[in-house]
């Protein structure tokens, strides 16, 4: 066996592990609902039991793990080409920028009854999607392209309290808006049905091959900008692809599920602090892991208060923020995963 | 005349709106080492950089008689490779992943690594003495196994023309003998070293030397000449002193 090919034999193993975990989580998610496994024992004689499974349960867990797998993917991708274990997927502005798409639509036709009907087949993701990736290309105008990346993460970071900022004012100037738009910035899978699932489904599968394609240059990136331009990388398009791929996976993940705080940063930490590996795979296991993470957190927020439900994101958040400080915490004196 | 390895002329680069370069005219011989040195701030970095085409200039630079916009990315880092200061950390790819990096030039996107590349990847890491340690991560290495894991990287590209920035970083003196004896063994392959060295003793033990002063060639000359040892020590203000000791040449601080 070749030192690469033992090397990566780790790699696989937490592949499968994560597999099965999210297989298991999705047959849990399924059959577990506010009453338990009643629904599930009931399919035989209920004629209901086996709609709310198929149609609101599945869907809804699948949901859940698509969004958490975009995540996680946009994490790793961030990280990677930011050259920073801090950054985060919703960088370039694209979680404000959602935000504002929604209040704006909220503002623009959310009050009339008509716009309510149409709002809800939609249910906003449209606002949301075109809001994220209006953000990213502004943040992308700002920062003058993606070469340099010192300036493309402030850019990001400028668009994003500036679109923050806009789409208060506009909550604020329409109080109407204001129980939606709270809805949508506390993340939640409560409303993910397969309509849903199938943009996420089909995002996923582009971004993650986009990804691994690209990835021999987050690799050749992690040895400093000169070296990757050294080894005849066109490090300008493909930058490009992976800001693309970044804006993909978060605005799809954004527009169906809300503001979903920490899991596209937590999934690639988890994945480093058990294998080190090259992008390619990094990429692929951290959009195992994100789906494991949201789709754990989803079930633990509609078991813990049951029949109550928790919004996963303020979950993701209380979770993902003592995940940060234990890393920093275990960190202290050395990097931080 | 043989094609020279590396040819600058009438060069001007920037950093930062600050122009570093000034009108530089250089011709590096192929097969041979040769040291740069120069004052803080005189521009070896930039030079080596603009050499290796990772910087924008004005000028020309032919690398083995080719105009450097003519070669294509892939092209231009098969012919040269670079190794530069401590920029990246790849804290999270073993040493073998790194090395394996230096084959990208000669790999067809996203194909499997031939035996080639195998072969290479080991024969870089066993040079540098870094292959038992070839199944760690980067994060994991002190500064002188890392700067040895660089320097495979960049051995590994198998290269003609190997552009060098202070490649002895953190590596103790030991290392720096094998460092000196891997040179040589690259120079007896019919390779082109181009170095820029801080520490001038080491820099000495080149076959020319390349002395920079405000973004211009101050001298170029055999490292053995003692008009070349005139012209370090005037750049240096006579602050340092060349002498001969055991076959080889020393600068000491006056």
């Amino acid at each position: 066996m070749s030192p690469m090919a033992r090397m990566h034999r780790r790699a696989g193993w937490l592949a499968l592990v994560l597999l099965g975990a999210s297989l298991v989580l999705l047959g849990v998610g399924a059959a577990v609902g506010a009453t338990g496994l009643a629904d599930l024992r009931a399919l035989g004689q209920d004629p209901t039991a086996w709609p709310i499974v198929r149609d609101i349960r599945l869907p809804r867990s699948l949901g859940a793990w698509l969004a958490g797998a975009l995540l996680g993917l946009a994490g790793a991708v961030a990280q990677g080409l930011f050259r920073n274990p801090l950054a985060d997927p919703f960088l370039l502005g694209s979680a404000s920028g959602a935000s504002l798409g929604v209040a704006l639509a909220l503002a623009l036709f959310g009050i009339s009854p008509q716009a309510a009907s149409w709002l809800a087949t939609l249910g906003l993701t449209g606002a949301a999607f075109a809001g994220a990736m209006g953000a990213v290309l502004l943040t992308l105008a700002l920062a003058r392209g993606v070469q340099h990346t010192l300036r493309l993460l402030l850019a990001g970071v400028i668009v994003g309290v500036v679109l923050g900022a806009l789409g208060s004012l506009i909550t604020l100037m329409v109080p109407e808006t204001l129980p939606a738009m709270q809805a949508f910035m506390l993340g939640s899978t409560g409303f993910v049905g397969w309509p849903a699932c199938v943009p996420m489904a089909v995002a996923f599968v582009l971004c993650l091959l986009a990804a691994w394609i690209v990835s021999p240059v987050l690799d050749g990136l992690s040895l400093g900008e000169a070296t990757a331009r050294s080894l005849g990388l066109p490090l300008g398009p493909l930058r490009l692809a992976l800001v693309a791929v970044m804006a993909l996976a978060t605005g799809a993940a954004v527009a169906q599920t809300g503001l979903i705080a920490f899991v596209g940063l937590a999934a690639p930490h988890l994945v480093r602090s058990v294998v080190k590996t090259t992008h390619g795979r990094l990429v692929g296991l951290s959009a195992l892991a994100g789906g494991v993470l949201l789709l754990g957190a989803d079930l633990l927020a509609r078991a813990l208060i049951a029949p109550q439900e928790l919004p996963v994101g303020v979950l993701t958040a209380v979770l993902g923020g003592g995940y940060l400080l234990w890393l920093m915490h275990r960190g202290r004196g050395g990097r931080v995963a | 005349m043989s094609v020279p390895a590396l040819r600058a002329t009438g060069v001007h680069a920037a950093l930062g709106g600050v122009e570093i370069l000034r009108g530089l005219d250089l011709s590096l011989p192929a097969g041979r080492w040769t040291s740069v040195v120069g004052p803080n701030g005189a521009g070896k970095s930039t030079l080596l950089k603009v050499l290796g085409g990772l910087l924008p200039y004005t000028g020309a630079v032919h690398l083995l008689g080719t105009p450097l916009p003519n070669l294509s990315g892939r092209q231009r880092a098969r012919q040269l490779a670079w190794l530069g200061q401590s920029e990246g950390s790849a804290e999270d790819l073993s040493a073998w992943d790194v090395v394996m990096l230096g084959r990208l030039p000669h790999q067809t996107w996203l194909a499997a690594p031939s035996a080639a590349d195998h072969g290479a990847v080991e024969q870089a890491l066993r040079t540098t003495q870094a292959w038992d340690w070839r199944e760690r991560p980067l994060g994991q290495l002190s500064g002188g196994e890392r700067q040895r894991v660089l320097l495979a990287r960049a051995l590994a590209v198998q290269a003609p023309v190997l552009l060098m920035d202070e490649p002895l970083a953190n590596l103790d003196p030991p290392h720096q003998a094998d460092w000196l004896q891997m040179v040589r063994a690259q120079i007896a392959a019919g390779r082109t070293v181009v170095s820029v060295l801080h520490e001038i003793s080491l820099a000495l033990q080149a076959d020319e030397l390349v002395i920079l002063s405000q973004g211009q060639v101050a001298w170029q000359g055999a490292c053995a000449d003692a008009t070349t040892h005139r012209a370090l020590e005037q750049v240096f203000q006579h602050r340092i002193t060349i002498h001969p000791l055991a076959g080889h040449w020393v600068a000491l601080p006056k």
